[in-house]
Order: structure tokens, then C-alpha cells, then sequence
């Protein structure tokens, strides 16, 4: 293991100033020196928000550090409330290096230009699944590290598919309260410049507690009941409103920027067409791809199915490399788009713009299936590398915001409990979810709007308009 | 397929479902089998839940596609009044493939289906053999009686991903 000094170790940080590892957290300095981790350094936290926000340049491995140091708080933190209660302190002392390694390594699965890769194919959807395989896979050295201080891999990847008997130890890295939204929004915030994103961490993570799970349940017998982390329902509700108005607030301003968006756009349709060429030339390779790096092109034949090995050699400069060579690609749509995104070039010298922003302002579902319907079923006109459906509801890559909002009509009961929980601490209350007791919640439950764009190449764009107005969309 | 034209299409095919955590699982089920849902699933308390689902169905429901009724314990699930203008936009294919296997999960019962929710949710994350016996048992106690069956029926499921064979009947 790492020789660390008694004083432990010091990192600075732009969001937390300092975060220190004790001396016997030399571990999480091994797992910080792995390959996984360190390939971090080159996905940038927030895919292509830079082309919007210049100073969105922070990576995906500042922000799991970031995780990590709160994962560090919120234990702290459960560990003095409940410091009298032997089997929750017993549990925490237990799990506590099985939960900052699940902290730390939460996001090593990640594409390159993070969630936006996710769209693409249907292998990358979920980059939790690809996280989990590189932490268990034993050439990467994680499970052994991990084995050197007593922690079993499976454990860590329990807690990150919330798979772990002690829920609780899951929602510190995986909830509404978890360590990871506690970090993104301050530092998505401190780096884009917006600073809606604020809230208050500390008062936020000094008043975190446990409480009964409402929906568990309780035989005595087959089932414990199952112990949630929630907010001190006394101190904690307003902390609780504070950090969802700034989720939404960054959702609109950020996270869903028309045009950040219409960049996603623009790099998915590159890619779909560049791997629709890749399966057609097949190991004959023309002048279409110019200069992709081998291991994008295997990327791009087999619909993102690669080995862990081939996975970690891809970053954002793998693309923004390949988009170099692309620029002089015998496929004019190729050339296009990539000399579009290097340039951040928006529109055409005869000033029409590259890729259009359609918003659909109408959202029935009949008229939103026979667009959806036409646009599929003309896949000649309109090939799916020319339009991008973008909906705020499919999208799952700040854990599904509004729908932790959503109320359904009469309801009295919770049908889940994904949302932000509030308890007394005692461990025998059962706690409730936050929308319950605040008026602020139920009303941007019952208002929130779902976001519907379709963004369309400028060969296609007057058309797919048309079709917008005449199943009566906009 | 976009969820405004396969939840119609799947409540078409069943005439109703019987409970919210009947439905998520029957989508949970049919999407690891290989039917065209795009819902990501996480594990909660019941098991694989989607929130995106969730607010899919209310979505269907406030344009009144499907029709979400309050009984008493349950929650049944029908086709809405509008329903039928999807069809005449020949938007709902006549039958799916996956329609037969859909019917069968449709008759079982919501504990049966969390157990094969549940167990598929572990197979496709890794989970085998003494492995998955003890993390099933970990999670779902009260749902014991059903793992043995369920266990054969997830592992036949994702080995014959999109055959669309019929499920066998439970124990």
C-alpha cells in the first residue's frame, strides 16, 4: 500500500478547499493512481456545455474527488448523531471504506463527453453498468487493491446499484441527498459561472439522519426493516427546497441549454452517420473516416461493444482527434459536422443555421406519435443521423429531476420513494418523502413542464417543421 | 420505440393491468427480453422501478390514452377514451411479436413478477449461482417461494433473448 504520512493527505480543491484522506486511507490513493480514475482526468464533467459556458472545462475526475470528499461528511456526520447507537455505528465503522470507494469510483464508466455518449448506442445507455465491469475486472487492479484493506469489490458494487441490504449506505452515493448531486451542483455552478447552482452544503450534511423506510416492510421475521438517509425533518426542510430550486435552476440554465443541447445534437448525428459508414466500408476503410484512431473505429463498428481494455483508451481527445481527420472526409455531412463542431461554427456562410432548434410547444400523444411515426417510417428522407428527438422527461442523466416531482392524481401514499426523505432520526420513525410537507415541492410537482426539442439538420429542418405544424406541435 | 405509441400498444395487447407495480414490472420483464422499451430501471424498494415510466403512464393518462382507476388496494390500468385515435393513425401494429409473452407475464401475480424482476435485474448485472442465491435472499425474503421458478424462467429469458418463447407456468 501507499505510504501515507501521519498527518494524512492534502488535495486542494476549487469547491471544497481542502480535502484530506487520513493515514490509513492510503487505499483510496491506490485507487486514485489506477488507470480507470486517472482516464478521468480527460472527460470533461460536462460533455460539450464548454461550446456554451467557456469555463465548463472541470473533469469527471475533480468532480469524484469532490464525491468523495462529501461521502467523507455525510459519514462524519451519521457517525456523531448516531455515535450512542451501537449497530448503526458498528455499521458505519464497517461499511466506511466500502462507501468512499464506492464515492470515489462512482462515475469510471463514463463515455467520453460524459452523458451525451449515452445516447448513442444502446450498450453505453446506462454507464453505471460499464462502471461496475471495470471495477470488478481483475486486470485493472481494483479488486485487489480493494482486498488489500479488507473491502470486497462486490460490496462497492453493491452500494452502487443500490444493491446493498443497508440501503442507506446506497442513498449516501446514489439518491436525491447523495454525495454526487451534493458536488456537481456546487461545482457545474463555481465552473459555468451560474450561480443559481449554490446551496448550502455544510447545513445540508450536518443535518442528514436515518429513518424507517415508508414503504418497507416490517414482519419481523423474513424482512428487516429497511433504514433510509434522510433530513432532520426540523432543520432540514428548507436545506431540502434550497438544493431542488438549485437542481432546477441548473437543469434550465445548464444542464438542458437550447444550444449545449443542439451541440449533443449535432456530435450524435456525427457519430450515428460515422457508424453507419464504419459497418459499411467494413475492414476496408475508404477516404469517408480520414485518421480515426483504431479503437474509436471498433467503437463505431460494433455499436459501442468493446472490451474494458479498448473502453479506457477512449476520451474526449479520441473524438475531437478523429473530428480533426473527419474535417477532410469524402462524405460531405462528415466534413460538415465535424469543421461545425471544431469551430463552433452555428451556421453555414449563407448564414442558415447547421442544425435547427424545434421546439414542440403542443404534447399530445397522438399528434406526437404520427410525427414520430412519419419521421421513422421515412428513414430515406429523413435518415435518423439528420434529426435528434431531445426530451427532458427521457432523460435520466441527473437522475430523473422531475420525476422525483411528479404527483399522480389522489395520491396518498408514496408508489416510491426516490425523493428527498425527512425523518425525526429516531430509528423506529418512519420517515416521508419531502413533498408531503412542503407547499414549495407540491407546486413545482403539479407545474413542472416537460422540455420537448427536435433538432434537425438544415437539409432536413424545412421539412420536419412543416410536418411539426401540420400534426399541430408547435 | 417511443413510449407514446409501445404503452398503448402494450395495454391494447393486455385489455388492463392490474396494479402500478404489475405494469413496471411486465415493462421491466418484456424490456429484458428484448421488446423495444427504452426505460432505464433502478432497484428500489419493489424491486426494478422506472421513474421515467412512471411519468410516461401519467403523461398517457392526463391525455387520456391510457386510464389509470383507483380501486380499493389496487390501481387497473386501461385503455384510455383516445386510445382508439392511435389506432385509426395506424400507429398500433395489430399484434407484436412479443404480445403472447406479454399475456402470460399478465397472468401471474405481482409477487411473482418481483421475483422475476428482481432476478433478471441480477443476472444482467453479474449475479450467478450461489452468488445470486444469496443476494436474492438478502433483498427478497418474503419472495422465496418464488425464486427457484423465477431463477429458471429469467436465465431461459436471456438466453433466448427476442424468441418470444412462452413462459412456463409457475410452480
Amino acid at each position: 500500500m501507499s505510504e501515507t504520512p501521519k498527518r494524512g493527505i492534502v488535495f486542494r480543491d476549487p469547491v471544497h478547499n481542502l480535502i484530506h484522506l487520513d493515514e490509513d486511507d492510503g487505499f483510496l490513493l491506490e485507487l486514485i493512481d489506477t488507470l480507470p480514475m486517472q482516464r478521468l482526468r480527460r472527460i470533461r464533467q460536462l460533455g460539450v456545455s464548454w461550446l456554451t459556458y467557456h469555463g465548463a472545462e472541470h473533469s469527471r475526475f475533480s468532480h469524484s474527488m469532490g464525491v468523495l470528499h462529501v461521502a467523507g461528511k455525510i459519514l462524519s456526520t451519521l457517525k456523531k448523531r448516531y455515535r450512542e447507537n451501537e449497530e448503526v455505528s458498528g455499521l458505519l465503522e464497517k461499511n466506511r471504506r466500502t462507501v468512499l470507494a464506492a464515492a470515489l469510483l462512482h462515475d469510471i464508466g463514463h463515455a467520453p463527453f460524459s452523458h451525451a455518449m449515452e445516447r448513442l448506442f444502446k450498450a453505453n445507455a446506462d454507464h453505471e453498468k460499464r462502471t461496475i465491469s471495470l471495477l470488478k475486472n481483475p486486470e485493472l487492479g481494483i479488486p485487489e487493491k480493494l482486498a488489500k484493506v479488507g473491502v470486497d469489490v462486490e460490496e462497492v458494487a453493491s452500494v452502487l446499484q443500490k444493491l446493498h441490504s443497508r440501503r442507506f449506505l446506497c442513498d449516501i452515493v446514489s439518491s436525491q441527498l447523495d454525495a454526487d448531486r451534493m458536488d456537481y451542483l456546487l461545482r457545474d455552478s463555481l465552473f459555468t459561472g451560474v450561480e443559481y447552482g449554490q446551496y448550502d452544503l455544510d447545513w445540508v450534511a450536518a443535518h442528514l439522519c436515518l429513518g424507517k423506510e415508508p414503504l418497507s416492510r416490517d414482519d419481523g421475521e423474513q424482512n428487516e426493516p429497511v433504514l433510509r438517509l434522510c433530513l432532520d425533518e426540523k432543520r432540514g426542510l428548507y436545506a431540502a427546497e434550497q438544493l431542488i430550486i438549485a437542481r432546477y435552476h441548473m437543469t434550465m440554465q445548464v444542464y438542458f441549454h437550447r444550444t449545449t443541447r443542439m451541440w449533443e445534437a449535432l456530435l450524435l448525428c456525427l457519430l450515428k452517420k460515422a457508424a453507419s459508414v464504419s459497418v459499411e466500408a467494413g475492414d476496408l476503410l475508404d477516404d469517408r473516416l480520414p485518421g480515426t484512431p483504431p479503437v474509436l473505429l471498433e467503437f463505431l463498428k460494433t455499436s459501442g461493444a468493446i472490451s474494458d481494455r479498448d473502453f479506457l483508451r477512449l476520451d474526449d481527445g479520441t473524438l475531437t482527434t478523429a473530428m480533426e481527420g473527419w474535417r477532410e472526409s469524402g462524405d460531405q455531412f462528415i466534413a460538415e459536422l465535424s469543421a461545425a463542431f471544431l469551430e463552433r461554427r452555428k451556421k453555414l456562410p449563407d448564414g442558415t443555421r447547421v442544425f435547427e432548434c424545434i421546439e414542440l410547444t403542443k404534447k399530445d400523444p397522438v399528434d406526437f406519435g404520427r410525427l414520430m411515426g412519419t419521421l421513422e417510417g421515412a428513414t430515406k428522407d429523413f435518415p435518423a443521423w439528420k434529426w435528434e428527438l431531445d426530451e427532458i422527461s427521457k432523460w435520466a442523466s441527473y437522475k430523473d429531476f422531475f420525476h422525483t416531482l411528479k404527483k399522480t392524481k389522489g395520491k396518498e401514499n408514496a408508489e416510491n420513494t426516490t425523493s428527498i426523505m425527512l425523518s425525526d432520526g429516531n430509528l423506529d420513525s418512519i420517515a416521508e418523502p419531502v413533498e408531503f410537507r412542503s407547499f414549495l415541492f407540491k407546486s413545482m410537482a403539479e407545474n413542472s413542464e416537460d422540455v420537448v426539442r427536435l433538432y434537425a439538420h438544415h437539409t432536413v429542418a424545412a421539412e420536419i417543421n412543416s410536418l411539426v405544424l401540420k400534426f399541430n406541435l408547435a | 420505440m417511443h413510449y407514446s405509441i409501445i404503452l398503448p400498444l402494450l395495454i391494447q395487447e393486455l385489455g388492463q393491468i392490474e396494479g402500478r407495480k404489475k405494469f413496471q414490472k411486465i415493462v421491466h420483464i418484456l424490456q429484458c427480453a428484448g421488446a423495444p422499451f427504452d426505460e432505464r430501471f433502478e432497484f428500489a424498494q419493489f424491486g426494478p422501478f422506472s421513474s421515467t415510466l412512471k411519468a410516461e403512464i401519467d403523461h398517457l393518462d392526463v391525455f387520456e390514452i391510457l386510464s389509470e382507476e383507483q380501486r380499493v388496494n389496487t390501481y387497473v390500468f386501461s385503455s384510455g377514451k383516445r386510445l382508439p385515435e392511435l389506432r385509426q393513425a395506424g400507429l398500433l401494429s395489430e399484434s407484436p411479436a412479443w404480445s403472447g409473452f406479454a399475456k402470460g407475464l399478465n397472468g401471474k401475480s405481482a409477487s411473482e413478477l418481483e421475483a422475476l424482476s428482481t432476478t433478471l435485474f441480477l443476472l444482467e448485472r453479474g449475479y450467478q449461482g450461489e452468488a445470486l442465491d444469496t443476494k436474492f435472499e438478502e433483498l427478497k425474503a418474503h419472495l422465496l417461494e418464488f425464486y427457484e421458478n423465477a431463477k429458471e424462467q429469467g436465465l431461459a429469458i436471456l438466453q433466448n433473448r427476442g424468441k418470444w418463447q412462452p413462459l412456463q407456468a409457475a410452480v
